[in-house]
Formats: C-alpha cells, sequence, structure tokens
C-alpha cells in the first residue's frame, strides 16, 4: 500500500456492470454455481480490462454498487478484511460466492472526510459481519479475478429515488470530487468501477437452463437504440450531451445509471471529453450492458 | 375457535432499541403485546410476505429448511447484528408455488446456504415467533406485481392454508408510508415526515378499525399516487386478498413514525373471533 504523499491520482474508470450471469458463466472456484458458460462476448470484453488493470497496477480499486442502497447518506466500507458468502437475492440460483477483500480503510477515511467536507451526508461502515453485496462483488471480479489489489466499496445512496434525477446526480458530482480529493489525500493510483448496466428493463423469465444463449437478447428495439445512443456519446466524450438527455434516458429505459455510479465515476475522472473506449455490449436477460474504460494514461 | 388470523406489522431495526425514542418505544410495546397475544393464541404456522424481500422472477417463497445467521443492515449497520435462526416449512412453501403457477404467474422457492434473509422479515419474527419455533413460509414482494397480482397471490395463500387444516397467522412485514429522512436524525424527535402521509394514513387505519377493508383497496390507486407508499401498497393487497369475501375486524395496536415513515402495529381477523 502506498504511503499518503497527497501526490495520489485515478489512472482509469470502467463501466464495469455487474449481472451475476457473467460470473456464472465464467465458473471461478469461488462460485458455487456451476454453468455451461454463457455471455461470452461481454465476459471476453472483461479480459480487456483485466490486462489493462496488470498493467496499470493499481494501488486501490473503487466500486460504486447500487445493490448497496443506503437511505441515510453515502457510506464507505470501512472494515481491514471483509469475508463471506454472497448469495444473490434475486438470482440465487446463479450466485453463491465466496467472497474474501481487503479494504483501504484509511481511504474510505479519507473519503468520509471530504464528502462531508461537500456538505454531503456520509457514513463510515464499520461492522465486520456485513454482507458485500453481489454488485460490488460482480464488477470486482470481473476486473480482477485474483483479489490481490485492496477495494473501497461505495454504497448508492437513494436520493435519486427519493428526490428527484437533478438531485440524485448533483450529489454523485459532489461525490465524485469528494473521491477525487481524498485519492489525491491518500497519495495511491486508483482505479474506479462504476458497477451500472445501463438499459434494465429486462424479462420476467429465464430459459432452461439460464445460459440458453439461443433466448438472449435485448428486450426492446427502443432500449437497444437507447443504449446505443448514450455509448457513441460516451466514446465521443460528448459528456455535456449525454447529461442533458439523461434523465429521458433513465424515464425511458430505466437505466441503472440512474443510481449514480456513472456519474460519481465521470465527476471524479473531471468529466473527461477524451472518448471512452468499448471493450463490448451485450444483453443478459434483455438489459442492455457495457464494459467501457477510460484511461488515463492512454489519454496523455 | 378461528384457524387463521393476520397481522400488518413494520420490520424495520428502529424498533428493536426502544430506548432511544418514545415513538419507538410505543412501537416496539405494541410489536411486544402483538406477539404475547400470538403466543398464547399458538398458530401452528407463520406465513410472512415482506416489502424488503423483492424478487423479479415472479414471487418466491423460503424453503431452506432452517434459515440461521447474522444478517447486517445495509443502511443501519452501526445498530449491530440481526441473528436469526427459525424453521421454515418447505412443504408449505412448495404449495403456495403451485398454487401460484396455477394462477399462471411465475413463483420458485429458494433453498440455498446463505440466502440473504431480509430485515423486515428478521425484525416481525423477533417479536412475532421469538423464540423460533413455529414453522415459517416466508414470501417476497414480486416487484412486477400490481394490485390486482397481489390481490390474487394473497388468494392463493389462503386456498393452500386452508386446504391445510394449519392453524396460521398470516403476516404482511410493510410500512404505509415510505418517506425516510435521509438525514441524521434525533430519534427523540422522530415524527411521520410528511403531514400529507399522515393524514392519509390516519384515513387508512380509520378504515381498518371499521373493518373495511374493500374501501381502503378502492382507496389505494388515490393513497399510492398521493402519499410514498411501501411496495404500491402491495403488502396491504396481498393481505386483503388473503381475506377474500370474508368479513373482517381490524385493530389498531399502534401506529407511529420510524426515522419519517408511517409505521402500523395492525391485526385483522375474521369478524367475531374472539378466541
Amino acid at each position: 500500500m502506498a504511503a499518503s504523499t497527497g501526490s495520489g491520482e485515478i489512472i482509469a474508470g470502467f463501466l464495469a456492470p455487474h449481472p451475476p450471469h457473467l460470473v456464472y458463466g465464467e465458473n471461478p472456484p469461488q462460485n458455487r454455481v456451476k454453468s455451461q458458460g454463457g455471455w461470452e462476448p461481454l465476459r471476453w470484453a472483461y479480459e480487456h480490462c483485466r490486462e489493462s488493470i496488470q498493467r496499470l497496477k493499481p494501488d486501490v480499486i473503487l466500486v460504486h454498487s447500487p445493490h448497496w442502497t443506503t437511505i441515510v447518506g453515502h457510506h464507505f466500507a470501512a472494515v481491514p478484511e471483509l469475508s463471506g458468502l454472497s448469495v444473490d437475492p434475486i438470482f440465487p440460483h446463479l450466485f453463491q460466492y465466496d467472497y474474501a477483500m481487503k479494504v483501504d480503510t484509511e481511504l474510505a477515511k479519507l473519503c468520509y472526510e471530504e464528502a462531508k467536507a461537500l456538505k454531503l451526508n456520509a457514513k463510515l461502515m464499520t461492522n465486520p459481519k456485513f454482507r458485500v453485496d453481489y454488485g460490488t462483488i460482480v464488477s470486482l471480479h470481473m476486473l480482477n479475478p485474483n483479489w490481490d489489489i485492496p477495494v473501497l466499496p461505495i454504497s448508492a445512496n437513494n436520493s435519486p429515488y427519493f428526490f428527484s434525477d437533478e438531485v440524485g446526480q448533483d450529489q454523485m458530482v459532489r461525490l465524485g470530487e469528494a473521491t477525487r480529493r481524498a485519492i489525491e489525500r491518500r497519495g495511491v493510483r486508483a482505479v474506479l468501477a462504476a458497477s451500472n448496466t445501463l438499459s434494465h428493463l429486462h424479462f420476467s423469465k429465464e430459459p432452461n437452463p439460464p445460459e440458453d444463449m439461443s433466448q438472449e437478447h435485448i428486450q426492446s428495439m427502443a432500449q437497444y437504440q437507447w443504449d446505443m445512443k448514450v455509448i457513441e456519446m460516451l466514446r465521443q466524450g460528448k459528456l455535456d450531451v449525454l447529461k442533458a438527455v439523461l434523465p429521458q434516458y433513465m424515464k425511458e429505459t430505466f437505466a441503472e445509471v440512474k443510481s449514480g455510479a456513472l456519474m460519481w465515476m465521470l465527476s471524479a475522472l473531471g468529466f473527461p471529453t477524451t472518448p471512452a473506449k468499448l471493450h463490448g455490449y451485450g444483453t443478459v436477460i434483455g438489459t442492455g450492458n457495457a464494459v467501457m474504460e477510460w484511461n488515463r494514461e492512454v489519454a496523455v | 375457535m378461528s384457524k387463521i388470523r393476520s397481522a400488518f406489522v413494520p420490520g424495520l431495526p428502529q424498533l428493536l432499541p426502544p430506548e432511544k425514542s418514545e415513538p419507538w418505544k410505543k412501537l416496539n410495546q405494541a410489536m411486544t403485546t402483538l406477539g404475547q397475544e400470538v403466543q398464547n393464541w399458538g398458530p401452528d404456522r407463520i406465513v410472512l410476505y415482506s416489502t424488503q424481500w423483492m424478487s423479479v422472477l415472479g414471487t418466491s417463497y423460503q424453503a431452506q429448511s432452517r434459515p440461521k445467521g447474522v444478517h447486517v443492515d445495509e443502511n443501519w449497520h452501526e445498530w449491530g447484528d440481526l441473528a436469526f435462526d427459525f424453521p421454515v416449512d418447505a412443504n408449505l412453501s412448495m404449495a403456495l408455488v403451485k398454487e401460484t403457477e396455477a394462477l399462471g404467474y411465475p413463483a420458485r422457492t429458494v433453498d440455498y446456504e446463505g440466502f440473504p434473509i431480509d430485515t423486515g422479515t428478521i425484525v416481525a419474527l423477533k417479536f412475532l415467533n421469538p423464540l423460533g419455533k413455529i414453522p415459517v413460509s416466508l414470501v417476497s414482494s414480486w416487484v412486477y406485481a400490481d394490485a390486482k397480482s397481489s390481490h390474487a397471490l394473497g388468494g392463493a395463500a389462503r386456498r393452500v392454508i386452508d386446504r391445510s387444516g394449519l392453524k396460521t397467522l398470516v403476516v404482511a412485514s410493510s410500512l404505509l408510508t415510505t418517506r425516510y429522512f435521509t438525514d441524521e436524525i434525533s430519534p427523540s424527535e422522530d415524527r411521520v415526515s410528511s403531514p400529507s402521509d399522515d393524514q392519509w394514513n390516519q384515513k387508512i387505519l380509520g378504515l381498518v378499525e371499521t373493518g373495511s377493508l374493500s374501501e381502503i383497496a378502492a382507496l389505494a390507486p388515490q393513497f399510492t399516487i398521493e402519499a410514498a407508499v411501501d411496495m404500491q401498497f402491495n403488502g396491504f393487497h396481498w393481505l386483503n386478498g388473503f381475506w377474500g369475501n370474508t368479513q373482517v375486524e381490524g385493530r389498531v395496536v399502534a401506529y407511529g413514525p420510524l426515522w419519517g415513515t408511517g409505521a402500523a402495529v395492525l391485526e385483522i381477523k375474521a369478524k367475531g373471533d374472539t378466541k
């Protein structure tokens, strides 16, 4: 772990969707359920992210997950080691994962301080028996299956649902700023993971077996067209255009980015106008998922 | 003696440290009273629907024989560990799946070690099944369900329970309104955060006391538009479907705030059921 030098930086960000199907399809030893594969294009897209992370050798990976939902404030995991069995409450037949992760608790404390300084409600999660959600685990596993880099899980505050999309996104912009300041103070080279699917309307029935790819397709043409528009904006670095259409996109496709991870990451990255790299797009039980990378070293 | 009774109760962790707040203490005492009455009545089974157990692929029914473990609430994790340990009637859950599917709705059992039992279920059972001796069947809140389908799912539960002949307590673990305070508050100053929500809740409670479930159902569309109602009021619709055409009487054991939400402890049973 790097010492606190005050010269930390964010070296990359990833849009890292978390359908448990991706871990299920990969069959890692940590998942107790086994499959015949499936969703390969998305899993292969993640291989590019894994290569980038191995090359970049970050000190820490921060992940913002919509499946750690908090009502009062933005929470940061601050337990040195978290481990246990995480079963997905929605797809328990696909995801029963034995996890163990080291947490950068010093960074958690700095994120907490910086969030408070920006007038955000914030809290440290210090209960060692806390069960880590599947969104956090899937994104982290798909980015770094070796789990040899410390992490920092961040909750998704429910403000977009309690107030409005505008209030929610504003909170995420400030949370991103706070995260960037904390990383700088901590003196670490950090990677960010926005654990979000794009369009999120999905089928309520699944094929048997779930990995029968002959049944896998986008839930609607409108949903696909919206996803392509948004991906193209990200590929062209047109973030002002994206911000303008985001509320409509979220409304019409039930996009999971409403929970804030993408806006948090883009804010922390300073809303880069450099193109994001699309590693792959694919559907999971009808939802649209893009694996994308903002690599600041490449951008420079 | 009647073989069925029901309750509509909150399931938030604020109920467990009642010393922090007078309003929470009042609700805690009401839950304790209701729990003691349940123990005295002595049901064979508890069937519990929780709005905090959300499912996507239809309705899920718990079938793991004895869920046991410690749950930490994802928001109020600093308030400690919620231990749980209770038996499940897997056969009852499987019968509920069959009856649900017979209506054309998707359903499945879940039977997985480590499956995350939700806060709403655990808190409600701490009062209603404190010794963990009564076998339960847990029912998820299907996110795509509406009033009609929730009502139908409640009816399915009634038919299964009637056929079983088991003396059963049916529970909806649900809030009335869910407009939480999103800031830290002083628990002693807790109140229902929205006066409009509070007025609506009072109106609903008045109808509960007259046993007018059909009137509540008729008002529900307006209630869900004008107030922040928990899961589109599907906990009530499920319970209402369970009672169907049976004439009922209701009792408001307590009503109050839990971090800005509107929480009610209600008992609903067949009219004239005094034993």
